[in-house]
């Protein structure tokens, strides 16, 4: 979810558990003066927001950080599927008795390519938007 | 396998070949003219600690007390014959031999100045003669003068004079030349920060039109109308106003995704439709595609309220306000209507040319200039209006332009 | 040949359901507290459906089966392409460009680097990636309205072609989100029901696969014998599309590297991707979509195995593109064979309706927004720019189908794979080092899209002018005939080593990109903070 410009007066759970959410979805306006300083602690912490954003070094090697393991968590992926599709032709060529061993009734190389494929690149695809998910969350939680 | 040629030195080969060939055209085309010259380093250098000692004068402006500042500095640091920058058509301070007769105010009395001017070249001149000042009697011997130019506009130019006993070098002229370079880079500077104060004058002129006392007193007339009759709904009005002002005040920066001005929008029309009751409908159709449509903060909003205001509000019946969002590839076009009164041709046109917080409000002129200055003359509003039937106010904005982000 | 009519009446339901969902997607709502603003945006799975609608082009639901069947297992290799390119755009392209905001390839070529210049270089492979693509797709219509109708083949690509670009011009792309998810459903239910209930039938895959290579058939073993179909190489890697070529495993590593890095590049596939409400949005909507069409790739194979043992009377004449079409006719039961004729001929339509679209509406939006109202015409009001996309459309519509009219005699597939080739050459390596390295320079960036673009194209213009097949199975003529495998390295050397000569013109606000890149929305970032 893109963060809202403005915190929702919806979202402040710690002044008053229960009432969040409540029937009419919303706060009595005229008891208001807690929640709003609750509502400031919400804010994102200007000062190291401020930093990645100006790009102090503090805030460049922050994000120089994220960016280094998002990107060698994408190589890792992509070798890991580059290894297992370019080794397909090689083991075509060099292994072609253990590739036709027949599977179900059909050979291996064909019940490779043609089914057994697509799991394996979803699962690949699985656990990289998993891990990329948690990078961003871990760097979103140590910047605010 | 069958091969017929060595694989890897082909294509090794080709690669290479290829790879160099470009490299080389390509450095040759963005490298050529780059040259070191003697000496160079050591003027820009001596210019910089200048400029650290002029920044704060000039960063205000090209005024006589700061160009008057400035060219105390330059005097004390250089130890000229004299020090004059000029603005526009006078001369802004002169420091040093001379001060006598080029008065600031006045308009410069040097032939060599004026050719500055009209040129917008640097000059130098070495005889008196090439100064070419109206008072034969002038002490001035040699000078060095260079142009100030603010994005691309020649605004003035600085002048070194220099006495018998100095004589003129080509590090001076060099100096005097990166000088001028740096002092127009300070001007420009202060150019900026004039346009950001322009900027954000604007922008709370458009926040406090965006709340306008119209509007809050009419919205809580229509709350206190509600407490006696449906207490329930009044509460849950006088809350959402609470949250919507707090919104209004909290908004910063200039961009926003088009849901979140959707979203205002929505909001601001569950108070006009409470204080109209069944005589306010509004439709909605708007493509998914262009939520995440970045534009500029209140876009939509003022056209929304005047459609209310200048549409439906006047008339006698019901009214009805169609808010349109639809996706056309590249860009996206929104369009509000209404059913309304309308507005006649002649008056359609001085809707967008009236700078005058009028009737129409600052609302739709605001509106008409930002979009115009963020994309461009070609984008702003349009608007289709005839009387008795209605109005169509609409624009388009491409889906993204650099520059323009949340 | 005599007129299916059910599968007329297919062609046509389509259309009308097509006209029909994008009416009711842009329905009016009218206010109430309760519509809520967040409940219209578009969601992952709609999102992913829609991409998968775009992308399942005639060459995936016609050509791979039809390619399948001529050639048999290196085939197998274009839809495990086609479906790994989403893996390769998931983790370098797709959260990072979503941040980035830019809606078009020539949009992030402009903003990364604030050149100009560079919208301009990237419209012009758009454009060329664009054209070429829509040829198969125009190919697909021919043929199906020929084997539907019994018309001849232009017929099918005026017509279809002709109501295509109308289409785009007239309805511009109403609700094209639902319409593109509704595609996708119909064309995985007309590729999906076939091979169950052929498979139902006739017998298991596995023993189709026996009598595709071991025990051939009577009439099969006798277009192996006449030598229209190829032998038991058929099933075996590095059989007979392969071996017209000097260097078998070559050209299977060329063939995977174009269809994988390809797909990052197509330009009607990354508009979509501005729709997903943010980074990680993109990236679920990646995951769906590889889960949509990596399910929808299980059944070509399947109808190319069935085809080479139901209908071997194809590999007379190469009509293996039109299989799909035949093949419901070779069941027993007409009344059965008619009803799936007609659910096929529905999916063939839905396949070239989707992706054409797609394709025009980018190509007139380039054409219209980026040449002409951006360097032609700037100053171009609303209205005038509305004109110049309806008039783009027609235009793309119409070079489409003079060059649709000349793609006869070339596969579908092998079209496609082509158009992969280049947008993998021009635009891959512009992507991954502006998403990913500073160091990137717009000189840098321009000479290698510029280099790895024209030699991608030029190579292959090359082997279709040439026509592939006829000459001599060298090496150099597979270098040509896919070169997808020493272009993309020549476009990152060139792109790269550019960018280090060129170092002092990196883009002083490089930092600022990255940060916009890359940094998460939850943090709620603003250009405000930077003033």
């Amino acid at each position: 979810m893109r963060a809202p410009f403005w915190p929702r007066q919806r979202a402040v759970p710690a002044a008053a558990p229960g009432v969040l959410d409540g029937a009419d979805g919303s706060l009595d306006p005229l008891d208001d003066e807690l929640p709003l300083e609750a509502l400031e602690a919400l804010l994102p912490d200007e000062q190291s927001l401020q930093e990645v954003a100006e790009q102090t070094p503090y805030g460049e090697i922050l994000l120089q950080d994220l960016i280094r393991r998002q990107l060698r968590l994408a190589v890792s992926v992509a070798a890991v599927f580059l290894i297992v599709l370019f080794g397909l032709p090689l083991m075509n060529l060099l292994f072609p008795e253990l590739m036709h061993m027949q599977l179900l009734g059909l050979p291996l190389a064909w019940l490779a390519l043609a089914a057994l494929m697509y799991p394996f690149i979803w699962a690949l695809a699985l656990y990289y938007v998993a891990t990329s998910k948690k990078y961003d969350d871990e760097f979103t939680h140590l910047v605010k | 396998m069958e091969t017929h040629y060595p694989l890897l030195p082909l294509l090794l080969g080709q690669a290479v070949f290829t790879a160099v060939a470009a490299l080389l055209v390509l450095y040759l085309v963005f490298t050529r003219g780059r040259t070191v010259t003697e000496g160079r380093e050591q003027a820009i250098h001596e210019a910089l600690a200048l400029a650290n000692r002029t920044l704060p004068y000039l960063r205000r402006g090209l005024t006589r007390p700061t160009a008057h500042k400035t060219a105390l500095v330059l005097h004390e640091f250089l130890q000229p014959a004299a020090v004059a920058i000029v603005g526009g058509r006078q001369i802004l301070a002169h420091v040093g031999a001379g001060s006598d007769h080029h008065e600031p105010g006045r308009e410069p009395l040097t032939r060599l100045t004026h050719e500055v001017l009209r040129t917008g070249r640097p000059a130098v001149a070495r005889t008196p003669e090439g100064i070419g000042c109206s008072r034969p009697d002038c002490p001035l011997t040699a000078a060095v003068m260079a142009p100030l130019i603010v994005q691309r506009r020649l605004v003035g130019s600085l002048a070194i004079y220099f006495g018998d006993s100095q004589p003129l070098t080509a590090g001076k002229v060099k100096m005097v030349r990166a000088m001028a370079q740096l002092m127009s880079l300070q001007l420009e500077l202060a150019e900026v920060d004039r346009k950001a104060a322009r900027l954000a004058k604007a922008e709370l002129a458009a926040l406090q039109a965006q709340i306008s006392p119209h509007f809050v007193y009419n919205t809580l007339n229509t709350i206190a109308a509600f407490i006696r009759t449906e207490p329930e709904t009044a509460r849950q009005l006088l809350t959402d106003f609470a949250d919507f002002l707090r919104r209004t005040f909290r908004r910063q920066g200039e961009f926003s995704p088009f849901a979140q001005e959707l979203e205002y929008v929505h909001q601001y029309l569950s108070f006009e439709k409470a204080r109209f009751g069944d005589r306010l409908s509004v439709v909605y159709r708007v493509d998914p595609e262009v939520l995440s449509t970045i534009v500029p903060v209140l876009v939509l909003q003022p056209l929304v309220e005047n459609a209310v205001r200048h549409g439906t509000s006047r008339k006698v019946g019901p009214g009805r306000v169609c808010i349109i969002a639809e996706d056309r590839g590249n860009e996206a076009w929104f369009c509000v209507e209404d059913d309304g009164v309308g507005m006649s041709e002649e008056l359609v046109q001085r809707v967008l040319q009236t700078r005058r917080r009028d009737a129409f409000g600052v609302g739709l002129v605001n509106v008409n200039e930002r979009l115009r200055s963020v994309y461009g003359p070609e984008y702003g509003l349009a608007i289709a209006s005839r009387p008795g039937e209605g109005t169509r106010v609409s624009f388009s904005v491409p889906k993204y332009k650099a520059g323009v982000e949340v | 040949m005599d007129v299916h009519w059910l599968s007329l009446a297919a062609f046509v339901a389509i259309a009308v359901a097509t006209v029909a969902v994008g009416l009711f997607a842009t329905r009016v709502v009218r206010t109430t507290h309760d519509v809520y603003i967040a409940s219209r945006a578009v969601g992952p799975v709609l999102n992913a459906s829609a991409i998968s609608g775009e992308y399942l082009s005639a060459a995936s639901f016609l050509g791979v089966a039809g390619m399948v069947m001529k050639f048999g297992y290196d085939v197998l290799w274009y839809p495990v392409g086609y479906a790994a390119g989403y893996l390769l755009l998931l983790l370098f392209v797709a959260a990072p460009l979503r941040r980035f905001g830019a809606y078009t390839l020539p949009d992030f070529a402009e903003g990364r680097f604030n050149v100009p210049a560079m919208r301009r270089l990237a419209v012009l492979f758009v454009l060329l990636i664009g054209v070429f693509y829509m040829l198969p797709q125009m190919k697909g219509a021919g043929l199906a309205v020929q084997t539907v109708t019994g018309l001849p083949y232009w017929v099918g690509v005026v017509g279809v072609g002709g109501v295509i670009a109308l289409n785009v011009a007239l309805g511009g792309m109403k609700g094209i989100t639902f319409v593109q998810a509704f595609q996708f459903w119909v064309k995985a239910f007309a590729i999906s029901l076939p091979v169950f209930v052929l498979l139902a039938v006739f017998g298991s895959y596995g023993a189709h696969w026996e009598q595709a290579t071991a025990q051939p058939p009577p009439a099969l073993a006798a277009a192996i014998a006449s030598g229209h179909a190829p032998g038991a190489n058929w099933g075996l890697p590095f059989g007979p599309l392969a071996e017209q070529q000097g260097h078998a495993l070559l050209f299977t590593y060329s063939l995977i590297v174009a269809t994988v890095f390809g797909t990052a590049g197509l330009p009607h596939i990354l508009v979509r991707f501005y729709t997903n409400r943010d980074g990680h949005a993109a990236r679920q909507t990646t995951l769906v979509v590889l889960a949509l069409i990596g399910w929808f790739y299980l059944f070509p194979p399947i109808l190319g195995l069935l085809g080479r043992v139901h209908a071997p009377d194809l590999y007379v004449g190469d009509r293996t593109d039109a299989l799909l079409l035949e093949l419901p006719g070779r069941l027993p039961q007409p009344w059965l064979a008619e009803l799936l004729r007609a659910v096929t001929a529905a999916g063939a339509f839905a396949a070239f309706l989707s992706t054409t679209s797609g394709l025009l509406v980018a190509v007139a939006g380039a054409l219209a927004h980026d040449l002409y109202a951006q360097t032609f015409r700037p100053g171009a009001d609303q209205r005038e720019r509305l004109l110049a996309f309806r008039l783009a459309a027609l235009l793309a519509g119409a070079v489409a189908i003079v060059g649709g009219l000349q793609m006869e005699r070339y596969h579908i597939n092998m079209l496609v794979g082509w158009a992969f080739a280049i947008s993998a050459s021009a635009f891959f390596p512009l992507l991954v080092l502006g998403i990913w390295w500073r160091g990137l320079t717009a000189i840098g960036a321009a000479a290698g899209t510029l280099l790895g673009g024209t030699l991608a194209s030029a190579a292959i213009l090359y082997t279709m002018a040439t026509s592939a097949g006829e000459q001599p199975a060298t090496l150099l003529a597979t270098l040509l005939a896919q070169p997808a495998i020493w272009t993309i390295p020549v476009a990152f050397g060139t792109t790269v080593v550019v960018s280090l000569l060129t170092r002092e013109r990196v883009p002083p606000d490089v930092n600022l990109k990255m940060l916009r890149l890359h940094a998460p929305e939850a943090l709620g970032l603003r250009t405000s903070y930077l003033q």
